[in-house]
């Protein structure tokens, strides 16, 4: 009796989380692919996806989401990758500017617009400062950007606020690394780039794969710096069209189909590149290292 | 000529932490040199110093004459090998050996050449195609000789290469290490805190403590002839027993003396503690050298001799230790004759004709 | 030598550079929280905020009317901002403008002598207006601090209770299937949560749950009872058995053993998941946009709030307090970085 109770306990304590997952995640995600291809009626239907890629700012949408991804990731990683080298070491202060890189990341994503729609509004404080400092006479007109330059705009700005929590991956990574690792190479001959490129990021890997993925999927459901930015749709994302359906027109008779197809499409989105970018990396040596 | 020599070699870390002291030394090309202490004495960081895996604060550190502290770690031709072995996880053991070759933009066939011999010499041929993960804690320590052999360094670093592993491999590849080491002929540095390992690797032994050398010389010399306490205490196991005794003088020569023994110095001796007449020395005796009889009431005690009370008793098999006090202070002895000891059993004790003396003051021996 | 001395000041020179890259838009973005909206509109402005401002007020004979003026520091001269014969006109204008309070009264008495020629005064300005205006504005402001704070407590407490027993069980018991559980607890958690938040809309709806902060929690828990369990599991695998094993030995039982010894040393990684759990509640704003829109948090008030009240400043001020809770979690969860990616491998 009593062996057989111990042997149901990990069941027992599993059973919350696993019925948890059932009713709400598993049945809204099902709920959510059957309802984008059914009609209003209920029937068997592709319209929704045919609206929403007939959609006028689908198409920009899409391609905005991706490039701004791909950017963001690469942006992100490069800076926080180096940011990361450099506070792996011992110096006066570590500690101080490892709280300080951490606060962008503290931030709520409404206040991060926030910060920088005071910003670079036309009388804002970098117009400001770069007055104070002589480097314009005029204020910029910042936020009339549109197209590709506002795109890159938001990828810029983005990038403070999600770098440090790229870093903070990375730099545990780095820390948790094996410092000999990298000595042997440098006695070996290896150059402080040999060393980074040969040894520091194939043994990260794992902690890297990690870092791009938690981005990538940050970065393909981006939508509220955009709108507070430059409003509705100067610079189309798809999470930025969900909240549109929802928050501008959401008494539209398909507003909510629209919203949850492009839900749809958001997931696999993610879960294609996700993916995809797993497979590529499959690691060669098995093993625990 | 020395082949390598450390000229008041000194490392300080945030101005007033002296991890290294104006150490000088010698190395002879082809020798097997051990840096032995205890963690914390700085005998790493004088590895790493000549790696140029840290900064010299002072002092130099002379190739063959030449002053290598300004080189980068690549261009000194020196190749270590680590305490944690340090073999990357995500090269397989041909790639790890290679590697070091490849940035030397060898041609394939040159390093396919060296890596094969390289791996021969540490017995890893077998496994060329494996990544570490698939190795054991024995078989990567030889990935990582082999790793160090292939660039045929000047001169080979090795940090506490065999403390992580088991004891029985332990003794196993250090009797390979020393064999390698024999068909190189290269000159071999060994950052070690297990006395064993160093008595048994060594050409010459370099006692290292709070940053200082204690002493320098062959496995011989360090044990048979300590040059000071820390060293005779360091040394051996179980350590030299440290005795408190008066230096008197009689007609017929000097004497040590205590309250429970006392016993004519050897007249060897005399040079150098003559001059401490009258006062306190300590001498150190060796657990095995003490003579060990068995208590006879019956025999009235010499001078020499002394009775001790056995606390305990740890057998060895090849000998047994003897665990007493003498005035206050704890006593090892070890005898490698089987008696029937029992604990509580007395025991007469007498000092044989090998011991130290000691100056109370610097701890050096009295010579 | 030199080429140390080199490397330590470029060294130093990008650490300077990146503090200052975090620390200016903070502080600047801060500051503008305590503009007025004549500050904010100033163009340009000295770089912090004014405490005072210094004006000049003489009467018009003509049309018989206070002309109200302020020295404008960059031009060394007085700028008219308002001219009328009104004390409530000046009121109205001196608290929107220039975040200064004042009675009708007082700025009666105030301007008088300006009759008789113009006179010089300086009035302290209200650094807190926004402050204070952000809440009487956007009226729902104070409830929605509420709200944030209640779906934060619910989502803590629903993931930490579930979460932890999953974490729990994968540590301690052996079972069937553990492995793909550990990685369908990743998919969970790299999962888009609009995904979930729009479909389950129509779940709340039937619960009664919509725009209630407990289906809010619902939707939040669903990816941080994923990442509870994560960082749990790490924790009760580092607690090692033997500690548990020894409070049996010494005659505990084995529930007492839990709360006696593994929980205690489990904390750290609990106050971990929680702070994680709170600013998943606390920063959302689109899952609260679908499914809390009528009744929403802290977020989605400052979100709304640029848009419905035009000024910028009292954006700010909301922004500003949206942050600093955040703030301090982050720095609490900052201790803890390690435990949470250090093993995390896919």
């Amino acid at each position: 009796m009593n062996k057989k109770f111990k042997k149901l306990v990990p069941y027992v304590l599993l059973t919350p989380a696993l019925v948890y997952y059932l009713l709400f995640w598993i049945r809204p995600v099902l709920r959510a692919f059957v309802e984008s291809v059914t009609d209003l009626e209920g029937k068997l239907s592709f319209s929704n996806y045919i609206n929403v890629f007939q959609d006028s700012y689908f198409k920009q949408a899409f391609s905005n989401s991706i490039i701004f991804a791909v950017f963001s990731v690469i942006l992100s990683f490069v800076l926080a990758f180096l940011v990361a080298l450099l506070l792996n070491r011992k110096f006066r202060g570590a500690n101080l500017l490892l709280f300080i890189a951490l606060v962008p990341m503290a931030f709520p994503p409404t206040a991060v617009a926030i910060l920088w729609k005071t910003g670079f509004t036309t009388f804002g404080w970098i117009n400001n400062i770069l007055v104070q400092l002589n480097l314009i006479s005029e204020p910029i007109l910042w936020l009339t950007a549109k197209g590709n330059e506002a795109l890159f705009f938001l990828i810029f700005i983005d990038t403070w606020t999600v770098m440090p929590s790229v870093m903070i991956i990375l730099l545990a990574g780095l820390q948790n690394l094996n410092k000999e690792y990298e000595e042997a190479a440098v006695i070996l001959g290896a150059s402080k780039f040999q060393v980074i490129k040969d040894i520091i990021m194939p043994i990260l890997r794992p902690t890297i794969v990690t870092a791009v993925i938690l981005r990538m999927i940050g970065a393909l459901q981006v939508w509220m710096i955009a709108v507070m930015m430059f409003g509705y749709g100067r610079v189309p994302f798809l999470v930025e069209r969900i909240a549109y359906y929802t928050d501008i027109v959401p008494m539209l008779e398909n507003s909510y189909k629209m919203s949850l197809t492009y839900s749809v499409v958001v997931t696999i989105i993610v879960l294609v590149s996700v993916t995809a970018y797993l497979r590529a990396n499959r690691t060669k040596q098995g093993g625990v290292v | 000529m020395a082949y390598l020599e450390l000229c008041k070699l000194t490392k300080r870390y945030q101005k007033d932490i002296t991890a290294v002291d104006q150490l000088d030394l010698q190395i002879n090309k082809g020798e097997f040199l051990v840096l032995l202490g205890p963690s914390g004495c700085g005998k790493t960081t004088i590895m790493r110093m000549i790696a140029g895996l840290e900064e010299v604060t002072d002092g130099d550190i002379l190739l063959e004459g030449k002053s290598i502290k300004e080189l980068s770690p690549k261009d000194r031709g020196v190749s270590m090998i680590f305490q944690s072995y340090a073999v990357w996880p995500h090269m397989t053991v041909y790639d790890n050996v290679a590697y070091a070759l490849k940035l030397r933009k060898m041609s394939k066939a040159d390093i396919k050449e060296r890596v094969m011999k390289a791996a021969k010499l540490s017995s890893i041929v077998e496994y060329l195609e494996r990544y570490p993960s698939q190795l054991s804690g024995g078989q990567r320590q030889r990935v990582a000789v082999a790793r160090a052999m292939a660039i045929e360094p000047i001169l080979f670093l090795m940090d506490e290469p065999l403390s992580n592993l088991d004891a029985k491999l332990r003794v196993a590849m250090r009797t390979d290490l020393k064999e390698v080491h024999q068909k190189l002929g290269s000159t071999t540095i060994f950052v070690t805190h297990d006395q064993s390992e160093a008595l048994s690797l060594a050409d010459r032994i370099v006692v290292m403590n709070m940053g200082v050398m204690e002493q320098i010389g062959t496995p011989n010399d360090i044990y048979h002839d300590c040059e000071t306490m820390f060293v005779a205490n360091f040394i051996g196991s179980p350590p030299t027993n440290f005795i408190d005794v008066n230096i008197t003088k009689e007609t017929d020569g000097l004497y040590a003396t205590n309250e429970m023994f006392k016993f004519k110095v050897s007249e060897s001796l005399h040079q150098g503690i003559v001059n401490y007449v009258d006062k306190k020395v300590v001498l150190g005796v060796r657990p095995e050298n003490f003579c060990i009889k068995e208590h006879d009431e019956r025999k009235e005690h010499n001078e020499g001799s002394f009775k001790l009370t056995i606390d305990n008793l740890e057998p060895q098999g090849s000998h047994t230790v003897i665990i007493s006090h003498l005035l206050g202070k704890q006593i090892k002895l070890v005898s490698s004759e089987h008696f029937n000891l029992n604990i509580k059993d007395e025991i007469d004790i007498s000092i044989g004709d090998k011991y130290f003396f000691f100056d109370k003051d610097t701890e050096r021996r009295i010579r | 030598m030199n080429n140390k001395i080199l490397s330590k000041t470029v060294f130093y020179l990008v650490v300077t550079t990146i503090v200052l890259a975090i620390l200016i838009p903070i502080f600047f973005f801060v500051s503008s929280s305590f503009y007025s909206g004549y500050e904010m509109y100033r163009f340009p402005k000295p770089m912090f905020p004014e405490t005072k401002f210094e004006f000049k007020i003489d009467w018009d004979t003509e049309y018989n009317m206070y002309n109200l003026m302020i020295y404008e520091q960059s031009e060394d001269a007085y700028e008219l901002l308002i001219s009328s014969a009104k004390p409530k006109d000046f009121r109205r204008y001196l608290k929107r403008e220039l975040s200064i309070v004042k009675e009708d009264e007082e700025i009666e008495a105030d301007f008088a002598p300006a009759k008789d020629g113009p006179i010089y005064l300086t009035y302290k300005k209200n650094m807190f207006y926004n402050y204070v205006t952000f809440f009487s504005i956007t009226n729902k402001a104070e409830k929605a601090i509420v709200n944030s704070l209640m779906a934060a407590g619910w989502t803590i407490l629903i993931s930490l209770t579930i979460g932890s027993m999953a974490g729990y069980a994968m540590a301690r018991y052996k079972f069937k299937g553990k492995e793909r559980l550990s990685v369908s607890l990743l998919l969970v958690r790299m999962f888009p949560i609009v995904a979930v938040s729009i479909p389950m809309l129509v779940y709340l709806i039937k619960m009664g749950l919509n725009n209630t902060m407990i289906g809010l929690a619902v939707v939040y828990s669903v990816s941080n009872i994923a990442l509870t369990a994560w960082i749990t599991n790490s924790i009760f695998l580092g607690i090692s058995v033997e500690l548990e094993e020894a409070s049996i030995v010494f005659g505990a039982n084995k529930i007492q053993t839990f709360f006696k010894i593994t929980l205690p040393l489990a904390v750290p990684g609990l106050i971990a998941s929680s702070m994680y759990a709170f600013l998943t509640a606390w920063n959302d704003a689109i899952t609260a946009l679908i499914l809390s829109g009528d009744n929403p948090t802290l977020s989605l008030v400052v979100y709304k709030a640029l848009g419905s009240s035009g000024a910028m400043q009292l954006a700010a001020a909301g922004a500003v307090i949206l942050f600093l809770p955040a703030l301090i979690f982050t720095f609490i969860i900052k201790n803890y970085i390690n435990q949470m990616w250090g093993d995390v491998k896919f």
